[in-house]
């Protein structure tokens, strides 16, 4: 199903999404070499984003391996208009959802500070902010699904609101909204372990 | 709030395995080597409507011509019509015994 001449890319194919466009339009026609390409290109954002969601290294490449696949399925219905990577990032996040709806939370790690290695206070308090982060992060995770996902998917996406709505489908109030709910959520949540100023 | 902007924003990035990559184009190289799936039969089907709906239209034409009632005692008084009537029963019921004795077995 390769087409081996097809890796030539043309001079007018310049920018990234251009690209991107170029080998989904090699892609959708049966040049897997073309996915390659872009899977080489996307994998490690598809993967990052599974890692935020699950914080399990073989579950996200799992999870990164079927968003890539189902989007080789769906190829031949993308818009070219589109961007790539939006269209991408949305089917990954509705392959990471759908593959976390059973799965149980992720443990919350207890703030084990003294258990930190012996060394300089530096070193302690480095290890002390690390496990608070995680805690932070875990507790993001254990959110309801649409407050969740809007979180998690602004902060990966450099906190772009405009780019967060066009991946969930949503208008920029509704993301607002729900991001605004969530961090309530989640900081009553981490008063009630203790944490009053991560 | 902004250590949590900070710490929700900042997280360590997880570069992909050895292996990562082909792991994930034999995926895709098997399902580009899939049949593609079968069309849905939409002449057949438009065959079918056209004809279910004439069926439908003849029936609703001669039952407004005739009136309900005569029509069924027209049907009733035609010859052979209870007996062809009787062995489609017993088709359907045998057809569904072997039916359910195939998916017994399956």
């Amino acid at each position: 199903m390769t087409s081996a001449g097809s890796t030539t890319v043309p001079a007018e194919v310049e920018t990234p999404r251009d690209r991107d466009n170029h080998d989904a339009a090699l892609a959708a026609a049966g040049d897997t070499e073309a996915f390659a390409r872009l899977v080489a290109r996307w994998q490690d954002r598809m993967l990052g984003l599974a890692w935020r969601f699950c914080r399990d290294r073989t579950m996200a490449e799992d999870m990164a391996q079927d968003a890539f696949v189902r989007a080789f399925r769906a190829l031949p219905r993308f818009r070219a208009d589109a961007a790539f990577g939006t269209w991408l990032t949305a089917i990954a996040l509705n392959t990471y959802r759908t593959a976390l709806r059973d799965r149980p939370p992720v443990p919350v790690v207890p703030l084990l500070a003294s258990h930190a290695p012996v060394g300089a206070a530096g070193q302690t308090d480095g290890v002390a902010q690390r496990e608070m982060a995680e805690i932070v992060r875990a507790q993001v995770l254990r959110l309801p699904d649409r407050y969740r996902t809007a979180m998690v998917l602004y902060y990966f996406q450099e906190q772009n609101v405009a780019e967060t709505a066009r991946i969930l489908g949503v208008r920029v109030g509704t993301l607002k909204g729900r991001l605004h709910r969530g961090r309530q959520l989640l900081e009553r949540r981490l008063r009630a372990l203790g944490i009053t100023d991560p | 709030m902004d250590e949590l902007d900070r710490i929700l924003g900042a997280d360590d990035p997880l570069t992909p395995g050895s292996g990562f990559t082909a792991r994930v184009m034999t995926a895709v190289r098997d399902v580009a080597a899939e049949e593609p799936p079968l069309p849905f039969p939409w002449a057949r089907f438009a065959v079918g409507l056209a004809a279910c709906v004439a069926a439908a239209f003849s029936i609703a034409s001669f039952l407004s011509l005739v009136g309900a009632r005569e029509a069924l005692q027209v049907v009733a008084e035609t010859p052979g019509v209870g007996e062809a009537l009787m062995v489609a029963a017993i088709s359907a019921s045998v057809a569904q015994v072997f039916r359910n004795r195939a998916r017994a077995d399956f």
